[in-house]
Parts: C-alpha cells; sequence; structure tokens
C-alpha cells in the first residue's frame, strides 16, 4: 500500500489522505519520502540550525497530517506543504527569541568556500550580499527561499502565502529593495 | 550612495530571480553603464546568492519518518468540521451553487423554496429578500463524498442546526476575502400576501442567543422587534445594540472617533465638538462634554479620559478637574496612563512626558510619533517614521523594542494600532490603508501580515492574554485573528445587518476577557458582539447533545417540553462552553413562560393580571436595553388599549354613546386585525351604540 501511495499523483494523495486512519498515515508516507529532503533544507537555511530544522520537519508533517481535512483536491501538494513547513519555522523562530544563538549565528556567516581566484575583493563582495540577506527578516528570507532555492513559480508562491500573485510580486519586489537597504547600509563607511 | 544605486542594487536581485521586467532591464543596463561600483558589484550578487542557496544542503536525518510515526500515536487525528448545506424550508440537500441565502440571517435555502414561502423562517427575522454569492461556489461534495450521508444522518433530525452550522463555519473559514464571492441581491420581490412559514424554524448553532423572547401580538400594532439585528444569532454571534440618539441614516451627520479603554468597559467618542464617555458595561452614557477646537482626547486605563484643549488645558472627565499642562503645541497623539497620572504628548519628531497634577514636564523624546497607544503596563508605541518604544513609568526609549521603518515605507499611513504586553510578548497591530494588517513582535522582531481586509483598516485590538486579535475596517467587517499564528479565526460582515448598512466599524476592543468584542461605529452606535470560540472552548459530547436538544425544542416552541428543555440546559456543565447560553436560554424559557401567561390574560380581557405577568417577566429577567424596552411598549399599548375600553364602557354607562363610541372605536383601531376580547367586546358594544355598523 505504501508503495502504491507512493506512486500516486498529488489528487491520488489527496484522496487517500480524506480515506482512513491507515490510508491517511500511507498518505503521510509518501509525502514524507517524497519531499523530506526538499523541506529539510529549506527549514534548514531558514532556521540556520540543524537541531531545530529537525524538530520543525517533524512539527511540518504532523501538521500535514493533522489539517489533511483542511487540503482542497485539485491544489497542488508541494505549495501547502511548505507553507505549512513555513509557518513552523517561523513558529520555531519566535519560540527561542530570547535565545541569543540567533544573532551570533546570523552575524557569523556560513564558512566562505574556497575561492581559487583569490581575488579578495570579489570574495568580500560576495560575502556582503550573503550577509545582507542573512540579516534580512524571517519572512522575507523565506520567500526568498522558496523563489530562488525551491524555484517556486509565482502562482504557486500565491498559493502558499495565501495572497495573490501581485502581492508575490509586491512582496518580492519589497524583498529586493530591503536587500538592497540592508547591503548598501554595510557599504557606507 | 544616491537612489539609484539603491534601485540598481534592488534590481541586481530581481535580475537573478529571474523577476525582473523588461523595462527594469532597459534602466538597470543604462545605470551599469555610468557607475563602476554597481558594475562591480553585479556579479557579486549573482554568486552571492548562489552561495547562499548552496549553503548546508543535506538530506533529512535518517529516521526522521519512525520518529514522525511514534509522533502520530494512536490516537486519531483531529478532523476539520465538514460543511453541509441544508435547505432552511425543505431540509433537503442544497448544493453551494443553488443556495440562496436569507438577506438578514443568512439560513440557506433552494431560491424556489424561499419564494414559494415568501419570507425567511427564522424567529424573529421574516426577512423578504435573499442574497446569492455572486460567483459559483465549489460543490460541497467534492470534499469528501464518503461522509455525505453519515453528516446527512446526523444533521437530519435537525436541519436547520446544520444550516446555521453551515454559515457560521462558513466565517471561519481563514481564506482571504479576494477568493470569498461577494453575495448579490436578487431582484426578485415577493408583493402578494405570503402565507405564514409552515416549516418549523431553524435552530442556531451553539451557543446561540435566544429569539426574540416576544412575539408581538398583532402585525399592525406591533412594537418595534426587540434586537433589531437578531438574525444573526444564526452566526453563533449576538449583538447587543445600544444607540444614543444619533441619526445614524442622516448623511451629514459627522462621523464619531471611537476609542476603547484595553478592558473594552469604557470607550470615548469625540465628535465635532462634543466628547462622549460612554459605559459600555452599562449600556449608558457616562456624560457628555464640550470638546476645544482642535482638541484631543485619551482614555486612560481606569476609564476616565484627558481632554487636551488649546494652551495646554487639561480636563479629567467625569471628575471634571482642570489641570493646566506647562505645553502649548498642538499634540497629534495622546496617551493618559490613569495610574502613574501621566500624559505623553506626541508630535512630529517628539514626545513630552507631563505629570497631569504639577502640569510639569517630566521628560522629552526625540522620537516622532503621529499616533500613539499604550500597554496596561505602561509601554507607549509611537509611529511615523519609526516605530518608537517608551517606558512612561521609568521612563526611557526603550531602543531594543522599536523598529525601524523599511527602506521608502514609514508608518505614516497606519490609521490605528495597538500593544499588548500582557503576556510578556509585547505585539503591536497595526492597520493600514487597504487592508493592510501586521502584527509585530517587537521582541522576536518578527512580523506577521494578516491577510483579510479588503478595504482600510480602521481599528484594531490585541486581547488580554495577547494571543488574540481584533480588527474592523472599512470593508464593514469585524475580523478575529490567532496572532501567533498569522491565521484568521472569524469574520462578521456588518453589512448583513440592515439597520448597519449605511455605516461603518471604527474601532474594536475585547470585553469582557476575551469573550466578547465591543465595536463603535461611525454612527456613534456601540455594538457588543459574543463569539464562539471552538478554537479554546471546549465542550463534552454529552453537553453539547443536551444543548443541541433543548435549543430544538425551545426553537420550534414548544411550551409543553419546556421543561424537558429545562431540566437539559441546566444539566450543562459550567465549564462547558455551551453554559453561559444554556443559562441564557434558562432566563429565555421563563421569560417566553411569563410574556405567554401574560399574552392569554389579555386575550381574554383580563388587563391588570396581564400586567402582573409582565412586569413580573421585566423585574426578574435578565434583559438587554432593547428587549426591555420592546416588552415596556407592549405593555403600555396594552394599558391604551384596556383604558380606552374602560372609558367607553364608563360612558355608555353614562348615556355618553358618541363619546362612547369614539372610546370603542379607539380600541378598534388600536387592536386592528387581532384576535382578543378587547376587540370582541367593542365591536359588540359598537354594535349596539351603532346599529347600522354590524
Amino acid at each position: 500500500m505504501v508503495d502504491s501511495a507512493s506512486r500516486c499523483d498529488d489528487r491520488g494523495l489527496a484522496m487517500l489522505a480524506r480515506g482512513s486512519r491507515a490510508d491517511r498515515e500511507n498518505a503521510l508516507h509518501a509525502l514524507h519520502e517524497r519531499m523530506k529532503d526538499e523541506v529539510f533544507g529549506f527549514l534548514s537555511r531558514l532556521l540556520r540550525d540543524e537541531a531545530l530544522a529537525e524538530d520543525a520537519l517533524q512539527e511540518t508533517f504532523l501538521n500535514v497530517y493533522g489539517s489533511f481535512d483542511r487540503f482542497e483536491p485539485g491544489q497542488p501538494f508541494r505549495p501547502w506543504v511548505f507553507k505549512i513547513a513555513r509557518n513552523a519555522a517561523l513558529m520555531s523562530l519566535r519560540k527561542r527569541k530570547k535565545d541569543e544563538r540567533l544573532e551570533t549565528q546570523a552575524a557569523r556567516p556560513d564558512e566562505v568556500r574556497g575561492d581559487p581566484s583569490g581575488e579578495a575583493v570579489a570574495t568580500e563582495a560576495r560575502v556582503r550580499v550573503r550577509e545582507a540577506l542573512e540579516r534580512l527578516p524571517d519572512e522575507t528570507r523565506a520567500l526568498l527561499l522558496q523563489r530562488h532555492v525551491l524555484a517556486m513559480k509565482v502562482t504557486d508562491l500565491a498559493e502558499s502565502f495565501s495572497c495573490t500573485e501581485r502581492t508575490v510580486r509586491n512582496r518580492l519586489h519589497d524583498a529586493a529593495s530591503a536587500f538592497a537597504g540592508t547591503l548598501l547600509e554595510r557599504r557606507t563607511p | 550612495m544616491s537612489t539609484s544605486c539603491h534601485e540598481a542594487t534592488a534590481l541586481l536581485l530581481e535580475r537573478s530571480l529571474d523577476d525582473l521586467a523588461d523595462e527594469d532591464a532597459g534602466r538597470l543596463d543604462a545605470h551599469l553603464a555610468s557607475c563602476a561600483d554597481c558594475r562591480e558589484l553585479a556579479p557579486s550578487v549573482d554568486r552571492g546568492l548562489e552561495d547562499w542557496a548552496t549553503v548546508s544542503t543535506k538530506p533529512a536525518p535518517a529516521g526522521s519518518w519512525e520518529r514522525l510515526r511514534a509522533g502520530l500515536g494512536d490516537e486519531a487525528p483531529a478532523q476539520a468540521a465538514r460543511v453541509v448545506l441544508v435547505c432552511t424550508f425543505c431540509h433537503g440537500p442544497l448544493a453551494r451553487a443553488e443556495a440562496a441565502y436569507c438577506a438578514s440571517c443568512l439560513a440557506p435555502s433552494h431560491v424556489d423554496c424561499f419564494l414559494t414561502h415568501g419570507r425567511c423562517p427564522a424567529p424573529g427575522c421574516e426577512e423578504t429578500e435573499i442574497v446569492r454569492p455572486r460567483a459559483p461556489a465549489q460543490p460541497v461534495t467534492k470534499r469528501g463524498g464518503r461522509v455525505l450521508p453519515a453528516l446527512f444522518a446526523a444533521f437530519a433530525a435537525s436541519a436547520g442546526v446544520a444550516a446555521a452550522f453551515t454559515v457560521f463555519q462558513r466565517d471561519l473559514r481563514t481564506v482571504p476575502v479576494e477568493d470569498t464571492p461577494r453575495p448579490t441581491r436578487i431582484p426578485e420581490r415577493v408583493t402578494e400576501p405570503l402565507p405564514p412559514p409552515t416549516s418549523p424554524p431553524p435552530a442556531p448553532v451553539a451557543p446561540a442567543p435566544p429569539p426574540a423572547p416576544i412575539a408581538p401580538p398583532t402585525a399592525a400594532t406591533a412594537p418595534a422587534p426587540a434586537d433589531p439585528v437578531g438574525g444573526l444569532s444564526e452566526l453563533g454571534l449576538r449583538i447587543q445594540g445600544a444607540n444614543f440618539g444619533v441619526d445614524r441614516t442622516d448623511p451629514r451627520t459627522k462621523p464619531h472617533r471611537v476609542s476603547f479603554t484595553a478592558d473594552g468597559r469604557t470607550a470615548l467618542l469625540l465628535r465635532e465638538k462634543t466628547a462622549i464617555l460612554y459605559s459600555v458595561e452599562r449600556s449608558a452614557i457616562v456624560g457628555t462634554w464640550p470638546l476645544p477646537e482642535n482638541g484631543v482626547g485619551e482614555l486612560g486605563e481606569d476609564g476616565s479620559a484627558v481632554l487636551l484643549g488649546t494652551e495646554g488645558t487639561a480636563k479629567l472627565v467625569p471628575s471634571g478637574t482642570i489641570h493646566r499642562l506647562d505645553d502649548d503645541a498642538n499634540a497629534s497623539g495622546m496617551v493618559y496612563l490613569a495610574a502613574k497620572r501621566r500624559v505623553l504628548l506626541a508630535q512630529m519628531g517628539s514626545a513630552r512626558l507631563y505629570d497631569l497634577d504639577s502640569g510639569r514636564m517630566i521628560d522629552s523624546f526625540k522620537v516622532g510619533g503621529r499616533l500613539v497607544s499604550a500597554s496596561p503596563d505602561g509601554l507607549a508605541v509611537l509611529l511615523d517614521p519609526d516605530l518608537s518604544v517608551i517606558d512612561i513609568g521609568t521612563p526611557r526609549v526603550m531602543p531594543d523594542l522599536g523598529e525601524k521603518a523599511e527602506p521608502n515605507k514609514t508608518f505614516a499611513e497606519t490609521p490605528d494600532l495597538s500593544v499588548a504586553s500582557s503576556t510578556g510578548a509585547l505585539r503591536v497591530l497595526t492597520g493600514g490603508p487597504d487592508g493592510r494588517l501586521v502584527v509585530h513582535d517587537l521582541e522576536a522582531r518578527t512580523r506577521l501580515g494578516l491577510v483579510g481586509h479588503t478595504g482600510d483598516v480602521l481599528g484594531v485590538a490585541i486581547g488580554p492574554g495577547g494571543r488574540l486579535g481584533a480588527s474592523v475596517g472599512l470593508d464593514r467587517t469585524v475580523r478575529l485573528w490567532d496572532l501567533e499564528q498569522g491565521t484568521a479565526l472569524a469574520a462578521l460582515d456588518l453589512q448583513r445587518v440592515n439597520a448597519l448598512r449605511n455605516d461603518w466599524p471604527c474601532a474594536v476592543a475585547f470585553f469582557a476577557g476575551e469573550a466578547q468584542l465591543a465595536v463603535g461605529m461611525a454612527s456613534g452606535t456601540m455594538l457588543r458582539l459574543e463569539f464562539d470560540r471552538p478554537v479554546v472552548a471546549s465542550a463534552s459530547e454529552s453537553d453539547e447533545r443536551k444543548y443541541r436538544s433543548a435549543v430544538r425544542i425551545v426553537e420550534t416552541r414548544d411550551e409543553s417540553r419546556y421543561g424537558v428543555a429545562r431540566t437539559l440546559l441546566s444539566e450543562i456543565a459550567e465549564d462547558s462552553r455551551f453554559h453561559t447560553s444554556a443559562r441564557r436560554y434558562l432566563e429565555w424559557i421563563d421569560l417566553d413562560e411569563k410574556t405567554r401567561a401574560a399574552r392569554g390574560a389579555y386575550r381574554k380581557g383580563d388587563f391588570e393580571a396581564a400586567r402582573k405577568f409582565f412586569l413580573v417577566a421585566l423585574g426578574s429577567a435578565n434583559l438587554d436595553t432593547e428587549t426591555r424596552a420592546g416588552l415596556e411598549k407592549q405593555l403600555a399599548l396594552w394599558e391604551r388599549v384596556a383604558t380606552a375600553y374602560d372609558e367607553g364602557v364608563k360612558l355608555r354607562g353614562e348615556d355618553k354613546h358618541d363619546e362612547a363610541a369614539t372610546a370603542f372605536r379607539l380600541v378598534l383601531w388600536l387592536e386592528k386585525d387581532a384576535d382578543n376580547a378587547y376587540r370582541t367586546r367593542a365591536e359588540k358594544a359598537l354594535g349596539e351604540i351603532e346599529p347600522g355598523r354590524r
């Protein structure tokens, strides 16, 4: 049954998700197998903490399981699952708001990979770009991650953020503007 | 750095995201050709974005499914309630696409059924118009055919409950408003006299309030309905209206500015040159005072208010004491902290804190502030251009809690805001134009957009717990939010209420903890909304069963089974979410029995007995203002009839037949179309005086 569930398309999974408890678990298993790596990658980037990301992954799929009834058949699963994952991550960030780890990790960017050309200036500029991206608000980072890393279309983003495509475009524009502000602020001596 | 460099950097990121529009690409190229800095930066944006995207791409840890499976446990997951529409008239299944709704109470029905019966059968409604969604709604059967038969069986016994439940559930959906089909009016009107509704009226959803407690004896002489918006009981919401004489239909009436205390008990209404202090708790005006020109008024947390005039004159109401502040500038916003007797005045670019008693300035702050709001523990929030927080008690600016405005954006357009810190999490809810509603978590430094309003947001409130939020706006909706999750919990469209169609809400506050909402309308009308919160409250199955059975009895007005209903309602546990409604239904049964007895006595021509029953009802029941007014009006009418009849009998005994005939004719006019002893006796007497008449 799990094998057949894993071969289901979104519509089939949606039907399964409305069935008996066993059917629902099979649907969840299939979804988990299909999306766990992608969701975990998204959560790790957003949370910058693998332990937290692992917890958020569990939280995400538990919420998916609990919300199967609210899923509209005919809609793609991916934006919906990422919406739940994003909310779980933002909740997790809020819960540890007093934890200093976040700030220290935000201030300390991930290790810069080797730059064989040795162009120190270019590398510094890249680091600044990454720092500027890291300093964006969590919601904005989630949007950029979903757009760039997960390569989600604007239609899917609108589905995932429960808003219109025009709103998504406006938010992307705002995100770019915020990025520019942060980058140039740090560039100005 | 020039503005064009800022724009160009933003466009560089958009280009990397493949979101760059053609016209922007041209602008970007032109700028890169002329700016060496940005040209140098361009490849770094691409690579930096790639670096950012490619870090830590580990797969999910092994064993995550096993952990997840263990987390599921053996407990069945909570299933969301499914929505099933049932026609209020024929009780048959109803596809959403075919459904029409009562224009007042939104009870669903087939169009044919409604046009056949002509009016809504809900108690106290009798609306003769229906509305339909503009766009065809998704058929319910698509959501899960498997459970449909079972649900029909479950709801078959109480089709009305299912219908009402549907309406209520529809409002709890968390869909954005732009996706919600707007109702449109159907032009057909029934013009011929209509037969009375033949099917039993639908019962409201738990915990719905009881219907209007008294039915008028005749259509022609009926007093105004006790609850003009009683149809909303179908939504699980009850509005207790209280209007203090403002003509809400007059378009020349200038709108009020309304504000509430944090606990929602008191409201301050400012209009032109008048300030009104209104007790929401008692539904009564505390007092009215003249407001100086360009004056500002603000409520303190204890329900008193400061009215600030020119030259620093501050009048404290209702006590009436006048203080003079050492300040002659015109403040654009004010916070009054009654516990510390301090007033914070805000103006563009500065805020000044005064001691109310001495009038001296305690401190001044170089932070902007077009608007201010304060939490109960004295944290004031100022807006425009940035969001700043001042601790009035200390006093000092708290830079850690402030929030810098985004580039090219300020908080200048924010019309209202609210702040809460009761749970330790300092949240600010800001409403803005075009439905912008944002919850700022000042400690976590996060902000969450709340999607729902389609017009300017005019008033916001945060519940004492810090988790629930409420907002009202120009789209004439009242919305309830979960601020932690950023989700909509409930919405109420006030346009559905006939009496409020020319009005709009401009302020909101939580009242009675988080059990009610107080809403201030621009006309000055104050509303109290009681709502059901299934997300928080709980009830055992047996309580719910008892409640629904009792409600069915009450709604069908089956007097012979009132005893059963009374027993069922009194058995509902105190901690159940149905307890409050059950108590209200019990009161309503008492009231209904007394008013029935009164009507019976009056019908038999015994006004004195009827009056006694009515006085007991008026004295014992916990009546709201409008119901009481309806009962008093009814009693006055009966008294007028009885007096006129007695006068006629007396005059007839004195052989003053002309005067006696006039008195009897007055009785007939007052009791037109009625069937009671007074009318019968008056007709008989008049026939004897004027034989030709009969």
